[in-house]
């Protein structure tokens, strides 16, 4: 947490942070980063800075080419997520936790990769069967757009078409590169 | 099986020795509450989604005049799985839409249902069932509507994600009809027996249904907004026969809905200066207004690209009468919600703040009066029942 | 419509450049759990009394720095959970409503099967009585190899409802008036702990019909020193710490046998007065009892948790070790296995794992700011 505060108060892009703000990141178990932060860290996402969440070990995808920890919600591939990320969950960054079901469907966020700069689309389809996880609690909204386009939009329950619309975590599982 | 319970109870009490201080009366068991029949227009329904535990949300009645919470709280309805709130005046009902699950978490046979709950004992007076697709996820406040002068339809918004509107004849209590909106979502009301949808491409579709609630004929409008340069949140304010959409970077769009033929007027502006330009509205429900014509929106200064959800440190007052921006209320904590109630001396701004406390603003002087604790785990949406 | 998307993303996806340098990733993609969980793993009962519907069970490895949580199960409106020792499955006590809070009622037992975590299987249970209690182990028991599965009723006319849990079939209903609780003792049957200080115990056929019942001497007093109502197991031997720290073992090879009651409490303990406190309070490896103390306890003060985790050998009936906590402890667990750990759920309601030598090793954050994981479960 320190080293994120560090870094986005050194940042000229620099999101308001009243401390208002950041008691409730603590109380939501660090729940939402500002999308600005986000091409500030190629470099720390890359060395693995660690999550944000109290209790929650980190991780990493162990690939150069996937930089950062998928518990971490500044974690690349979540510049659109909005819930409770499946892999503090007992999934992964692009799996569900056993048991749950995966939405075949779902909103769609285009990401910049920091180890190839590229930009991806990812798809974050949630899982569902299990109530809320309530481990990290993660909303970035690059390029969320309201509800009215809802392939845009993270503000859904995506769990449509599975035996259980009950919303249990969301994934960020990369589809492709987005065509420049 | 009561009685029995009860006489369990009863045998404990006499087998304790402790009963029998004289200066204490026996009081009688089973004593409940009721609220007025028409609640003084400062309380607030706070809606908690209870997002950590969506099965079992709540709306609570709120009176924000008072100073200690026992004095706050009135009382409560459940509300299960991301529900949606609706009040009728005409009727004089709460309604909760809501769904159910036979197996709980694990989901099962899912069932939605249309709450109906007497104001006074905040007792379950019907429920009405409907197909069981209604939207669910972050609260938005077309979601359903009352359809018509005399309140008599509730339209619910689905999303499968095929999109549609269920219509529901609150007087005969039942399901009439499903109306189509595809590439349309939303209720916003207009008209004797009409509603409007917001569509993708930045159009509006709106829907005209006979007396027994069945779909007569749809017209769809010319782009209005950009749903992509610059899109507006979902719900908007009514006003003076205007539906006022709220854009990202910080204009409000006044649509006439009250007219057949729906029309676009004039941007306006909330930003004052060319320094204020930087300030963006934000927020899980960015804004609301009073019965005056005064729009609250919640605003941070160096918004940009993805920061539509971030709330903010300031309330920014526009006044649709004057069509200017009248006032900048500097909140006491960064807030992710507004509301407000009341009409006389009673007038409130609320705003629930990032510890999810509702912070309590005396209007129109906007000076902070206290904060609500007691309003639930994550109260999304706070208003009046006006 | 569904399809509609569907074909969208499709389209996307064909237009996307092929020289991708991370590749496309499947969907649906769900992972699953070995068959024979490690050692190390725990199932934390989260009780979640801000929201009973959704209380849980989650699956966490105390070993783990990293990917320490597994998965979980849902357990509504105060569920209880056992696992099965001879079957790869797992079984959730629980309680529905129709209308969420209100409604018509189902309890069940849902029976998961422990690898994938799906649901393989649901007996309903009778007559709406499900004991609706604060989680405790004792609510819910398997006896005689696993065959058979005891679930704890409460009206408040107080029975036992016997299924068999291979047929998935309900057996009978064993009234235990004045008695509570499913204390596992002799071949096929169960014991209960009394208002009076006694024990009764009830002995089972095959199809779950009494066979015997008896009912010891009052051998301890509820309203003087009572006894907790979660005791640990060690082979056939029950042990119960009382309110004021002695340990009542009792044998459950048979019918209830009465060991003799032992202190754990010296004088100079005595002098800072020092109890037994918190939920889930008592815990064991080898011949090891793991008691969670406190100082300065006093009458009432039996579920405020405790400082310090005392260890006692039960044959010298003597304590070798005191771990102090880094924060106080509501509940403890110690796992099995080659290298044990000490898991506490601290009064904050997240969990510590310590070594058993005391060291701190690790916190575990259970799920919502709300979770409760109050009762933590070993592999059985």
């Amino acid at each position: 947490m320190k080293w994120l505060d560090n870094l986005a108060e050194k940042s000229t892009r620099k999101l308001a942070r009243s401390s208002g703000r950041r008691s409730f990141l603590a109380k939501l178990s660090a729940g939402i980063v500002g999308g600005s932060t986000i091409p500030l860290l190629p470099v720390a996402r890359a060395s693995g800075g660690g999550n944000s969440y109290p209790g929650v070990g980190s991780q990493s995808t162990g690939n150069l080419e996937d930089p950062g920890d998928p518990t971490s919600c500044d974690y690349w591939r979540y510049c659109a997520i909005d819930g409770f990320i499946c892999a503090c969950c007992g999934g992964s960054a692009n799996s569900c936790p056993p048991g749950t079901e995966m939405s075949p469907m779902t909103w769609i966020g285009t990401c910049r990769n920091p180890a190839d700069g590229k930009n991806y689309i990812i798809s974050y389809n949630d899982c569902c069967g299990r109530t809320s996880c309530g481990r990290c609690m993660c909303n970035r909204n690059e390029g969320d757009v309201p509800v009215y386009r809802p392939q845009q939009n993270n503000d859904t329950n995506w769990c449509l078409g599975t035996k259980s619309n009950v919303y249990n975590c969301s994934t960020g599982v990369v589809l492709g590169i987005a065509l420049e | 099986m009561n009685r029995m319970f009860q006489g369990f109870v009863f045998g404990c009490i006499i087998a304790s020795s402790s009963v029998t201080n004289a200066d204490f009366k026996p009081e009688p068991i089973g004593i409940i509450e009721t609220l007025p029949e028409q609640y003084p227009d400062h309380w607030i329904m706070a809606q908690d989604l209870s997002f950590f535990h969506m099965l079992e949300g709540a709306v609570r009645v709120i009176d924000p005049s008072e100073e200690t919470t026992g004095d706050q709280y009135k009382g409560q309805m459940t509300s299960s799985f991301i529900a949606v709130f609706e009040h009728s005046k005409v009727r004089n009902e709460h309604y909760v839409i809501e769904s159910f699950f036979s197996r709980g978490g694990r989901g099962g046979k899912r069932t939605d249902l249309v709450t109906i709950y007497d104001p006074t004992s905040l007792s379950v007076s019907d429920e009405i069932e409907i197909p069981a697709k209604r939207l669910t996820g972050m609260p938005k406040g077309t979601q359903a509507a009352l359809i018509g002068e005399e309140e008599r339809f509730l339209g619910i918004y689905n999303f499968t994600p095929a999109q549609s509107v269920s219509i529901v004849d609150l007087e005969k209590r039942v399901f009439v009809n499903e109306v189509a909106t595809e590439g349309c979502g939303f209720v916003i009301p207009n008209g004797a027996r009409s509603f409007s949808s917001i569509c993708g491409d930045g159009s509006f579709l709106t829907s005209n249904l006979d007396a027994s609630g069945a779909l007569t004929s749809s017209t769809r409008t010319e782009t209005m907004f950009d749903p992509v340069g610059d899109p507006v949140f979902e719900t908007p304010i009514a006003y003076d026969d205007n539906a006022y959409f709220l854009s990202f970077s910080g204009k409000l769009l006044p649509v006439n809905i009250g007219e057949k033929q729906i029309s676009a007027g004039d941007w306006l502006s909330l930003a004052t200066t060319e320094d204020e330009k930087s300030w963006r509205p934000g927020g899980i429900t960015p804004m609301t207004s009073d019965t005056n014509g005064n729009v609250y929106v919640l605003m941070h200064p160096d918004g940009g690209e993805g920061t539509h959800k971030n709330g903010g440190s300031e309330v920014w007052v526009y006044d649709l009468e004057k069509k200017k921006r009248t006032n900048r209320i500097e909140l006491k904590n960064w807030s992710l919600v507004v509301g407000t109630s009341g009409t006389g001396k009673n007038k409130f701004l609320l705003a629930t703040n990032t510890d999810m406390a509702i912070d309590v603003y005396e209007l129109p002087t906007a000076n902070y009066a206290r904060t609500l604790t007691g309003a639930g785990s994550t109260p999304f949406v706070i208003d009046g029942l006006n | 419509m569904q399809l509609r998307i569907v074909s969208t993303v499709l389209g996307m996806l064909l237009s996307f450049s092929l020289l991708a340098e991370l590749s496309p990733e499947p969907i649906p993609n769900v992972e699953i759990l070995p068959k024979d969980y490690p050692d190390s793993w725990i199932f934390a009962h989260d009780a979640n009394f801000a929201s009973l519907l959704t209380g849980q069970l989650v699956i966490l490895d105390v070993a783990a720095d990293t990917k320490e949580y597994k998965g979980s199960l849902d357990a509504s409106q105060f569920g209880t959970f056992i696992q099965s020792s001879t079957r790869e499955e797992l079984y959730v006590g629980e309680t529905f409503y129709s209308r969420g809070t209100r409604g018509d009622r189902t309890d069940v037992v849902t029976i998961y099967d422990k690898s994938s975590l799906n649901r393989i299987g649901e007996v309903v249970l009778p007559g709406e009585k499900r004991a609706q209690i604060v989680v405790n182990k004792y609510a819910m028991q398997l006896i005689d190899n696993d065959e058979y599965l005891l679930v704890l009723n409460f009206t408040p006319a107080i029975s036992v409802t016997v299924i068999d849990i291979a047929k998935r079939e309900v057996l009978n209903e064993v009234p235990i008036g004045g008695c509570n609780m499913i204390y596992p003792s002799g071949k096929r049957g169960f014991s209960s702990l009394c208002g009076d200080g006694t024990i009764m115990s009830i002995s089972l056929d095959k199809k779950g019909q009494v066979i015997d019942r008896t009912r010891s001497e009052p051998f301890f007093n509820a309203d003087d020193d009572p006894l907790f109502d979660k005791p640990m197991y060690l082979e056939n031997i029950a042990y119960f710490p009382s309110f004021k720290g002695d340990i009542q073992p009792i044998d459950m090879t048979n019918d209830p046998d009465i060991l003799p009651k032992w202190s754990m409490i010296s004088e100079e303990d005595a002098k800072e007065n020092w109890r037994p406190s918190g939920w889930q309070i008592i815990s064991a490896s080898d011949e090891h009892l793991y008691v969670l103390m406190q100082k300065n306890g006093n009458w009432g003060s039996h579920k405020s948790g405790g400082e310090e985790v005392w260890v006692f050998d039960t044959s010298q009936q003597k304590r070798i070790k005191r771990i102090a906590l880094k924060n106080p402890g509501f509940s403890i667990e110690v796992t099995g296995g080659k290298k044990p750990l000490l898991a506490v759920t601290g009064t904050d309601m997240t969990i510590w794992v310590y070594d058993l030598d005391g060291e701190l090793q690790r916190n575990i954050v259970v799920g919502a700011p709300s979770a409760m994981p109050i009762m933590l479960n070993a592999k059985r």
